[in-house]
């Protein structure tokens, strides 16, 4: 026998599970799986398809650095490691679902490395010549800290002379493996389960009962990656001016790839968020609105592609006022876009934003 | 004046709703405050006082998000917390709704969003982060004092959230829900792939640790969160997976006086519809009821006390605010919807916080 609901004084009885969701029109239903289809088609799919070809470019080049080392060899090594710093950017929002799984993301670049932990424990490998980490079998069962770019990148800065040590090398053809193994976990996660659970929503959906419900976790991942470069991979690095400029907290610094990055997650963003070029798009305000959120980005991007003009790596560029006043200028826009989407983008997709269901309340 | 909610949810429950005068209680006598609870009005934060028809009685202007509150046992004292990684506690009259000086908080500490008074009244303890070192602490201050701070207790575990005071009178629970943040990266997870969740009880007089109990390790990634105490001295705790959106585990356990802890079997559509998120937990003061919402379901799930059989579900959009009303519960949302007594009634400028409490007549 059923108990009367505890919330119910006349005791009535509940219907059980009915989904709490918000009102979509029909026109707005259909835009919202227009907008899914299209984005995995054309920016997910693809990149993480990308991501797996850099990281096996990047596993060709180091083993032939370390079988020929040469200042050629190393060139080339090095230069594929900022292809596959490029290539992660474009996927480093995607932290739920195969992201999520196996700690993948994670796993695929440790940041951020809030006390250097990653560093040290990168530092004492190569200090200790653990040979387990050589091994991609034994590498994995690490902490994710030491098997990902940014224990890569410091692998790679260890060359000296045009050529890498040999126990480095071992160590960075061992990540590079890792790596691919990771990314094509990844890129399979996404193609053969998350991206049909986002296409097809339902009752019987375990994750999405609604398209708008998949259209608004693809929206929050790019749009919590706009907050993280305005707060943390800007604001946090370049502080109040010059003086207090922080390019110790920079992400690829080593590399000289913070700001192409950082350039890149935005771009990676603006993918997911702006459709400025839809056809057929019955929905002018829409359109509108897609052309201000678009603009909003691409002044953010241009500004930080103009700072790449400035020679020298991230410490040089954020000591010199010049660049530093454009960086800081790059994150008005950011802040535009977030408030762009929180107030007009989400009603206008028939879309509610949730007051109470942020992580760790 | 707030409109009538006619939700899809209430038409198809059945459940008639009202219009209740914002702010202002029923003709006649002013009823005493029921329930404390926090919301955003105006694009302001409030501690707000509810009678036991949710009616608003009094409200206390926050200096940010509020989250929690700790009530002495009278009810003459309440201290409203921000909401992590906040900086803010607020004491407050419940009857006067007249707020006291903040909290001393040292700068190398943040609260978490809960707190609790001793039996006797005379200190106030709050779970904080001691940021730098990666560690959960019970402040300890003393009420009499101005709420001076006297110290400060280790919590064995990160990121401690909500606390109760025992039915011992002496000791607390403590919901070290494992996940490391730091206040340079706000609300960014730093440790998904190592994180450990804890329940621990402290003698509330030296600080020692008298038991501790975690779940089993594939669930490491279960952050166990909120509480409840039942008279029976049962810990009822609520959680947020933080891994794989499909693992989908029990969110909801109970950790007995004997020391033994299980989670809670629920049906595979209610544990699926709440969406690897639950924010809130209360029990009935007989122990007879617990009842958790999940926000990002949109659902209430009501469990037996005593064999912890599932009862029923309620469907809230954006839900997660719930206290005991005597035998049933009363529930908000993010929305401004209020779920008492077969009603559901609707504040449209109000978006209702995390949590509610009730207060002792």
């Amino acid at each position: 026998m059923r108990l009367p609901s505890v919330f119910l004084l006349a005791g009535l009885a509940l219907a059980c599970l009915t989904p709490a969701l918000a009102d979509t029109t029909p026109a707005q239903a259909a835009l919202q799986k227009r907008l899914v289809g299209t984005i995995l088609a054309e920016t997910i799919l693809p990149d993480h398809a990308a991501l797996v070809q850099a990281t096996a470019d990047q596993q060709r080049t180091m083993r032939a650095a370390c079988a020929t080392p040469s200042a050629d060899t190393l060139s080339d090594a090095q230069a594929a490691f900022r292809d596959l710093v490029t290539a992660f950017s474009r996927v480093e929002m995607y932290r739920f679902g195969p992201g999520r799984e196996d700690n993948r993301l994670a796993r695929l670049n440790f940041w951020p490395d809030r006390r250097g932990l990653g560093m040290r424990q990168v530092r004492r490998i190569l200090q200790e010549q653990d040979q387990t980490a050589t091994d991609p079998a034994t590498l994995r069962g690490k902490s994710v800290a030491v098997q990902g770019l940014s224990a890569l990148e410091q692998v790679l800065a260890e060359a000296d002379g045009g050529m890498i040590p040999d126990f480095a090398c071992r160590y960075g053809t061992a990540i590079a493996d890792v790596t691919h193994e990771t990314a094509e976990a990844l890129l399979n996660g996404w193609r053969d389960g998350q991206a049909g659970l986002l296409r097809r929503p339902g009752p019987e959906n375990p994750l999405y009962r609604d398209q708008g419900e998949a259209l608004k976790t693809l929206l929050k991942a790019a749009m919590e990656q706009l907050i993280i470069v305005e707060q943390q991979k800007l604001g946090r690095v370049l502080r109040d001016g010059p003086a207090s400029a922080n390019p110790l907290s920079a992400p690829f610094r080593l590399s000289g790839m913070t700001l192409r990055a950082v350039a890149v997650n935005i771009a990676a963003s603006r993918a997911v968020l702006t459709h400025p070029d839809m056809p057929d798009l019955d929905n002018p305000d829409l359109l509108n609105l897609f052309r201000e959120l678009d603009f909003e980005l691409g002044q953010s991007e241009a500004a930080i592609r103009t700072a790449l003009d400035f020679p020298g790596g991230i410490a040089a560029r954020i000591a010199n006022p010049a660049t530093h006043d454009l960086l800081q200028y790059a994150r008005i826009p950011l802040q535009a876009a977030v408030d762009l989407h929180d107030t007009r983008l989400l009603p206008a997709l028939g879309l509610v934003r949730g007051f109470n269901a942020l992580d760790g309340d | 004046m707030h409109s009538m909610a006619t939700d899809r949810r209430s038409v198809l429950l059945g459940l008639f709703c009202t219009a209740l005068p914002l702010g202002q209680a029923i003709a006649g006598a002013p009823a005493p405050p029921a329930f404390l609870t926090t919301g955003r009005r105006d694009g302001r934060f409030h501690a707000m006082a509810l009678d036991g028809a949710g009616h608003i009685l009094g409200d206390v202007p926050l200096p940010g998000r509020g989250h929690g509150f700790a009530v002495s046992r009278d009810g003459h004292h309440a201290v409203a917390f921000a909401r992590r990684p906040g900086r803010f506690a607020l004491p407050f009259s419940p009857a006067t709704m007249q707020a006291s000086a903040p909290l001393p908080l040292p700068a190398d500490r943040h609260f978490y969003g809960h707190g609790l008074f001793s039996a006797d009244g005379k200190r106030l303890f709050a779970t904080q982060n001691d940021f730098d070192a990666g560690r959960g602490v019970l402040a300890v201050h003393d009420v009499r004092q101005d709420y001076r701070r006297i110290g400060e207790f280790a919590t064995h575990g990160i990121g401690p959230h909500e606390c109760l005071l025992a039915d011992d009178g002496r000791s607390a629970v403590i919901a070290n829900g494992g996940i490391l943040t730091h206040p340079d990266w706000p609300r960014r997870k730093l440790n998904l792939d190592t994180m450990v969740s804890t329940l621990v009880r402290l003698d509330l007089a030296s600080g020692d640790l008298l038991a501790r109990a975690s779940l089993p390790p594939a669930l490491y990634q279960l952050s166990m969160r909120h509480l409840a105490a039942t008279p029976d001295g049962a810990t009822w705790f609520c959680c947020q997976h933080q891994g794989a959106a499909t693992e989908q585990p029990p969110l909801i356990g109970r950790w007995d006086r004997n020391g033994e802890i299980r989670l809670i079997d629920l049906p595979a559509t209610v544990t699926r519809s709440m969406r690897n998120y639950a924010g809130s937990i209360a029990a009935t003061p007989d122990g007879r009821r617990i009842a958790v919402t999940s926000p990002r379901g949109g659902i209430i799930v009501v469990l037996d006390g005593r064999s912890g059989s599932f009862l029923e579900t309620v469907s809230l959009a954006d839900t997660c605010g719930i206290a005991p009303t005597g035998d049933g519960f009363m529930a908000t949302a993010g929305t401004g919807e209020i779920l008492l007594g077969g009603k559901a009634d609707a504040y449209p400028d109000i978006n209702w916080d995390n949590h509610m409490v009730t207060l002792k007549s």
